[in-house]
């Protein structure tokens, strides 16, 4: 907190206590920016392909430049896009669900998404739009029946629809598996594992819409957010249409999964580990959180997948970005845990 | 509705993969430099002669002719930067809804990427002509296409006259994974005369009732499994445990290719024993 | 002065069966009311509903003259400000951030707080001797801290009726004192408030008026200073309750028998 009054009579020396004001918001969201970049640029840089950065750039059309515009970059704004809504909408259901561990998968969305992606593989659908496709109409159809299950008065409801939503996908996933033959079994585990494709431009352009849409919901609401996780009764008392945001924050973080899920498969962790490290250092106010989760997710999963394409030589195959976020994210979890457990 | 649905995925698991086709620009030149996604494949390049030309392969493949080649990736995972870091003059895959993406990204980044199924034997015939003729190797690979068809009509000739031998093939215990109707194996398993049970399974390749293959009463069961894990235990079933047991030796009868002639002659010696060699 | 609250025949509870009944009450401006009555017997149940949280079973709630019905949630927190009973606070917001939150009615969508916002917010915090948890986590504070913080966000919204549930509790002997003399200092200059008490030694030295709930109706209603004596108090409360007078002229109410 500086001592530098602002001429708009927003004074930040007098607000020790206040921690969101324009300026250190600026100052958060503009170093998390600087992250988001450098991991872009990281991840444009590494790969299997010796890209030679200006020869690329100079001549868009040369193999190198190719490779840079037709691959690096693509998939760098797919994992930039996906990690955003993630942890985004992460951080709101954290708010909204009053519970620092939710996971934006809870909502029953990504059961869907999966379950339409398996569907679609399973039936070898050969459309492009086959498992993105489905699996956003997957992830709509459990949109809406968690929320026609959210507009009973319990904040709960919601989130048991979800749980048990999730489990009865999960069990027709199961059924199905054991229905298809080797090779489309392994398409459909590669695809449940989460990963970064090549996504066409025109796609990319949707799903950013999709995410500017919904993450742009979720930072308008975020005020109210932070009145409902106080409580329904006392965010009512306070004048929050408690309904009506959870609904929109509902729906707009199912929005945000959806989108993310349909193009990137179930990648783990991100929207629970992203927010609640923001969280423990910028503190629970969603109108900071929200925005400095979706550039901190960015980050996050840029950087995860640009550690599969380095992983690659070992392996000899890049392992699905899920099991990196999962890798990195299951001890980070513990150590979360144990500071909550024992703060220092 | 659920049912309506699991219904259809069961049929479509056994889809058709699509044509064989090429995508992206037509070589410029004589090919060179070769990438294989699949092992069949590289067993067909390799029986064309064109070993030499080939710079990267799968991760499954294990022949020890390309097992100083670079790998690039797997059946529903090829590495698109891998490949493409090859420069290669062409990419033979196997299509299938996995690797969709990461084919046509290849294609348009400029490489001539042909897509060979391997499904049944006339797939394989035409694999093989379309990668000779791609080589520059045509009359190989018109050889190669030839000798199987020989091999297949002297086989049936053969087989003509015996009667059917109810067969189950095997490719896994557990779960049991068979040899279903409409893939090579079954067309081979036809040549040799024998009638495959499980021809009422839904794909090629179905996980098949255990059951349902104690009531067909196969007369020989054909062991082309890679481990025995479950197979004391399937063995030890009433209905399944009167009928000859063979193993099948070597992977012939796995991978689609070059291989199926001789894989071919091996299943004709296991149905019909008593024949003379 | 028109009345700030006015039930009719107000039946509230949560569903099953009311837990009250039969409450026409009349708050006026610049009074400050005690509710009392064993546990149970519908104290926050009945502000829940005038605040609107629960719908009433039957009969009528109108504020400041409009049926509760017809009040929108905002506009009707510009007017109406509660400190609740239970609270649940492991939210990691500061004492401040805490206050401030009681300025949302009054504020645009994000909740940038303006100078005025935080004038009051501080000016509230002070008057409940809180200033030192301005930037202190919530969280981190004890019950008894945070209970102040809730009375003093409820002040920071300016309201023109105050309910308060249970504000004394936790509180040691100072701020249950200090709460409550703030609130009648408020009263007095206009605030019409309404404090559900367990002490009624309490009410009898703060309130003007009372409101007794037992059996699932109203025991009685009227001044404190008339309906607070120890029969009707001892009734109330289900034991003998003996009364006396201190040298100040307080009332004092214990149970009898007790050393």
């Amino acid at each position: 907190m500086t001592s530098v009054a602002e001429p708009l009579g927003l004074e930040a020396g007098r607000m020790a206590g206040v921690r969101f004001t324009p300026l250190r918001a600026a100052a958060v969201l503009g170093a998390l920016a600087v992250l988001v970049l450098v991991a872009l640029g990281a991840s444009v840089v590494l790969g299997e392909y010796p890209v030679h950065l200006l020869g690329a750039l100079a001549d868009p059309a040369s193999p190198d430049g190719r490779v840079l515009f037709g691959l690096r970059i693509p998939r760098a704004v797919l994992g930039a896009l996906v990690g955003a809504g993630l942890a985004a909408s992460g951080s709101a259901l954290q708010a909204l669900l009053r519970n620092p561990l939710a996971d934006p998968f809870v909502l029953g969305v990504s059961g869907g998404a999966a379950l339409g992606a398996t569907l679609a593989l399973a039936l070898g659908l050969l459309t492009l739009a086959g498992p993105p496709l489905f699996a956003f109409l997957g992830a709509v159809a459990a949109m809406a029946l968690v929320l026609a299950a959210g507009r009973s008065s319990s904040p709960y409801a919601a989130l048991l629809t979800g749980v048990v939503f999730n489990a009865f996908a999960a069990a027709i996933i199961t059924c199905i598996k054991t229905l298809l033959t080797p090779d489309r079994l392994g398409e459909v585990l590669y695809w449940l594992a989460g990963s970064l494709g090549y996504e066409r431009p025109r796609t990319l352009l949707l799903g950013t819409g999709v995410q500017l849409l919904a993450l742009g919901v979720l930072w308008a609401e975020s005020a109210r957010l932070n009145l409902l996780s106080l409580g329904d009764d006392e965010a009512a008392s306070l004048g929050v249409p408690v309904h009506r945001t959870r609904a929109l924050v509902l729906l707009a973080a199912s929005l945000s999964v959806a989108g993310a899920v349909a193009l990137a498969g179930l990648v783990g962790f991100v929207g629970l580990i992203v927010p609640h490290l923001l969280r423990l250092w910028l503190g629970p106010d969603q109108r900071l959180l929200v925005p400095a989760s979706a550039l901190g997710g960015a980050a996050f999963l840029v950087l995860a997948d640009a550690a599969t394409r380095v992983l690659f030589p070992v392996f000899h195959s890049e392992p699905p970005v899920g099991v990196v976020t999962a890798v990195l994210g299951g001890p980070l979890f513990v150590w979360m845990l144990n500071r909550r457990e024992h703060p220092a | 509705m659920i049912a309506a649905l699991l219904a259809v995925a069961v049929l479509g698991a056994g889809a058709d993969p699509g044509p064989l086709r090429t995508l992206g620009p037509a070589p410029r030149g004589e090919v060179r430099r070769v990438v294989t996604l699949a092992p069949s494949l590289t067993d067909v390049v390799l029986a064309l002669g064109g070993g030499d030309r080939l710079v990267g392969v799968s991760r499954f493949d294990e022949r020890p002719e390309v097992s100083k080649l670079p790998r690039v990736g797997g059946f529903v995972d090829p590495s698109v930067e891998a490949v493409m870091a090859l420069h290669p003059d062409l990419v033979l895959a196997q299509p299938g809804p996995g690797n969709r993406r990461a084919v046509e990204t290849m294609a348009e980044l400029g490489a001539t990427v042909l897509l060979l199924p391997l499904g049944t034997v006339e797939d394989v015939l035409a694999a093989e002509r379309a990668t000779g003729k791609a080589l520059g190797r045509a009359e190989e690979g018109e050889a190669l296409a030839r000798a199987l068809e020989v091999t297949r009509a002297r086989v049936r000739a053969r087989s003509a006259g015996t009667r059917p031998v109810r067969v189950l093939l095997v490719y896994g215990f557990d779960p049991l994974v068979v040899a279903g109707p409409g893939g090579f194996a079954d067309q081979l398993l036809a040549d040799a005369g024998a009638l495959n049970v499980a021809r009422d399974a839904a794909s090629p390749y179905p996980v098949y009732s255990v059951e349902r293959a104690i009531q067909s009463q196969p007369e020989l069961i054909l062991d082309a499994a890679n481990t025995a894990v479950g197979k004391d235990r399937v063995r030890a079933l009433p209905g399944l445990r009167e009928a000859r047991w063979a193993e099948v030796p070597g992977q012939a009868l796995m991978h689609p290719g070059p291989a199926l002639g001789r894989g071919l002659e091996q299943l004709f010696r296991l149905v019909h024993p008593e024949a003379a060699p | 002065m028109t009345a700030v609250l006015q039930t009719a025949a107000l039946a509230v509870g949560y569903g099953a069966g009311p837990v009250v009944s039969d409450v026409s009450l009349s708050v006026a401006s610049g009074s400050l009311w005690a509710v009392l009555g064993p546990n149970g017997s519908g104290k926050s149940t009945l502000l829940r509903t005038i605040l609107g949280l629960l719908r009433p079973l039957r009969g009528e709630v109108s504020l400041f003259g409009t049926p509760l019905a017809r009040w929108d949630r905002r506009t009707l927190a510009r007017r109406v400000a509660w400190v609740p009973q239970a609270f649940d606070l492991d939210a990691g917001f500061t004492g401040l951030e805490l206050v401030l939150m009681g300025r949302a009615p009054h504020q645009g969508g994000w909740g940038l707080p303006g100078p005025r916002d935080l004038a009051v917010a501080r000016a509230a915090l002070a008057e409940l001797g809180v200033s030192h948890l301005a930037g202190r986590v919530v969280s981190q504070l004890s019950g008894g801290e945070r209970r102040l913080l809730l009375v003093a966000r409820a002040l920071a919204q300016e309201p023109a009726l105050l309910l308060l549930d249970e504000p004394t509790a936790f509180l040691d002997l100072q701020h249950q004192a200090q709460v409550l003399d703030r609130v009648r200092s408020r009263v007095r200059g206009g605030l019409a408030a309404i404090a559900v008490l367990h002490d009624p030694n309490l009410a009898a030295a703060f309130t003007d008026s009372a409101l007794l709930l037992r059996d699932g109706g109203v025991l009685g209603q009227g001044p404190s200073s008339e309906l607070l004596e120890a029969d009707r108090l001892g009734h109330l409360y289900g034991l003998g309750l003996a009364e006396a007078r201190t040298e100040t002229g307080h009332r004092l109410f214990a149970p009898r028998g007790t050393p």
